[in-house]
């Protein structure tokens, strides 16, 4: 049933290093290795009859068809030796780009995941396949397209059984999204400061008594967090009593919260500052347009596969380096409404980009158990370029970061890029200015220059505004 | 008979509830969420015991039209057999 696939190149001079994925470790049915970049999945005895069981479902291969699943090849746990332990297969996964936690995703990208972990268990159930958790954690993004990444959560179904992961689904992705959907509060800042997300407790204190009337709010979340509390002993009778979960309702569980969450919508009375900021930023059309060729120009030129897109608004300049050959680009922006266009563009016009919750002066820091469970922001960069346009007034100004600063973190982003910088006779900066005193007497086109040039190489500039704003591509030895 | 049925159908609606549950349970599902799905699987019971009942409710009227139609188109075949 599996196939053992040799590895084509295993033996080189220097063996690659083996080390255990830091954030693997919760499931004990098995773990995540790196060998050199490749990423290894090792199953082990305690997994295995599940793991077989899957395999003879013939679920996987139609997961993986439908671009749900990310692909495994089966390999010879010789490759791993003494790391592999007594695990029973070894499996390989497709390296991604880059890993984004949901405290990172636009409430779109959230409500898509857990759009995709719903679907992924009705069909795993038509297969008599159940699924071990329902973390968040679990979802990687391809674009804006959702893709499970855990092979082994895939469980072997008994008819009875309850649905274990249905407290941290609601946790991880009904609950976060239920935030901004009544409150107009987006998840991210509660949830990076709780990786395992919201309790149905606490957003039942919060909800007012009209709301707790609905039948799937009042199950989903009141009841859950009332007997979360105060009931634990008949919860544990319940089980002890071996009770049984028919499959018709667990069906009609996993279906009703589909409909559900696909109807959410973000509950926002106003329209956030940037969500129309094409339409009423302080340059022209043909400005844009200037800016468009410029990123263009200078993806052709520097062959940029990955790149960060750092104050991405609804994604121009990714759109423009994507079609410049970019393979994929990531958009980081902290205006929600805002990150919510960009995920709908990226949707309907099929681009490979994925927009991302960022608040440059507080990025995603390492946390989690031992603080490497879910890795910083820092750690995850290795985009081959990043690009700032209309990026550091905002952080320079508005934040009072230093300018040398604020040039240091770019070009410790990405070894190139596309900075811009707007000087203060700028509409938008006279505009930052305005209710306070200027105590940025350094901020101006030659300081920004000199802490540039202390880093790194200015291959070209350009001034594309009749303001003043001026374009700058950068590059420095690769590290 | 009727009684019969009834205690049947109750008992099928606890044998519903009561069965085995095999668990890889790395994870904590937490009480609320058990005390949840032991709710709505008694629902889902409930609402089988209800719609048998309804299905006989609905089959009794049914046979009761089809009964009384059967009866009328038989009283009137015989008075067309008499004329």
């Amino acid at each position: 049933m599996c196939r053992a696939v040799q590895l084509r190149q295993i033996t080189t001079e220097s063996e690659p290093a083996i080390r255990a994925e830091p954030g693997s470790f919760r499931d004990p049915g098995g773990r995540i290795y790196w060998y050199g970049e490749r990423v290894l999945r090792t199953v082990m005895p305690s997994a295995a009859k599940d793991f077989e069981y899957v395999e003879s479902s013939g679920l996987i291969p139609a997961l993986v068809e439908r671009g749900m699943l990310i692909p495994q090849t089966h390999l010879s746990l010789e490759l791993l030796g003494d790391a592999a332990g007594d695990a029973s297969y070894l499996l390989e996964h497709p390296k991604l780009d880059f890993i984004s936690h949901p405290y990172e995703w636009p409430f779109r990208a959230l409500q898509a995941a857990a759009l995709l972990q719903l679907d992924l268990y009705l069909a795993a159930l038509e297969r008599d396949v159940t699924l071990s958790d329902a973390t968040a954690y679990n979802i990687q993004f391809d674009g804006v397209r959702p893709v499970f990444i855990d092979r082994l959560s895939f469980r072997r179904y008994v008819d009875g059984q309850f649905w274990l992961g249905h407290r941290q689904f609601c946790e991880q992705f009904l609950n976060p999204l239920l935030l901004r959907s009544m409150f107009g509060i987006p998840h991210n800042a509660w949830y990076r400061g709780s990786p395992d997300g919201i309790g149905a407790a606490e957003l039942s204190a919060l909800l007012p008594l009209r709301k707790k009337f609905s039948w799937r709010v009042f199950t989903n979340v009141v009841m859950q967090g009332s007997l979360q509390k105060t009931r634990s002993s008949d919860a544990h009778k319940a089980v002890a009593g071996k009770l049984r979960f028919p499959k018709t309702a667990f069906v009609r569980l996993l279906s009703g919260l589909r409909t559900w969450i696909a109807s959410l919508q973000p509950a926002d009375r106003v329209p956030t500052t940037w969500q129309e900021y094409a339409r009423h930023n302080s340059y022209r059309d043909t400005e844009a347009e200037a800016k468009r060729n410029f990123v263009a120009r200078f993806v052709s030129d520097s062959k940029a596969r990955t790149v960060w897109d750092i104050g991405c608004n609804t994604g121009d300049y990714s759109a423009a380096a994507l079609r410049a050959g970019a393979r994929s680009a990531i958009g980081f922006d902290f205006d929600q409404g805002a990150l919510d266009l960009a995920f709908d563009r990226a949707r309907s016009e099929k681009l490979a980009f994925t927009p991302l919750f960022l608040d440059v002066t507080n990025p995603a820091p390492d946390q989690g158990w031992g603080q490497a469970e879910r890795r910083g922001l820092r750690a995850r960069a290795k985009a081959d370029a990043v690009l700032a346009l209309a990026l550091i007034h905002h952080i320079a100004i508005s934040k009072n970061v230093p300018l040398d600063g604020v040039v240091a973190w770019l070009v410790d982003t990405a070894p190139r890029g596309v900075i811009e910088f707007v000087p203060k006779t700028d509409p938008m900066v006279v505009e930052l200015l305005r209710l306070r005193e200027d105590i940025f007497p350094h901020y101006d086109e030659q300081h920004f220059v000199k802490c540039l040039e202390e880093r790194a190489r200015i291959v070209r500039s350009e001034t594309v505004s009749a303001s003043g704003r001026k374009l700058f591509v950068f590059e420095r030895a690769v590290t | 008979m009727v009684h019969k049925k009834r205690v049947l159908a109750i008992w099928l609606a606890v044998q519903l509830v009561i069965f085995s549950t095999a668990a890889h349970a790395y994870l904590d599902p937490g009480t609320g969420s058990i005390l949840v799905q032991s709710f709505l699987a008694g629902l889902a019971g409930a609402v089988a015991v209800v719609s048998l009942y309804w299905q006989r409710v609905k089959a009794f009227f049914a046979n009761l039209r089809k009964s009384s139609r059967d009866v009328q188109s038989s009283a009137t075949s015989t008075d067309n057999d008499g004329v």
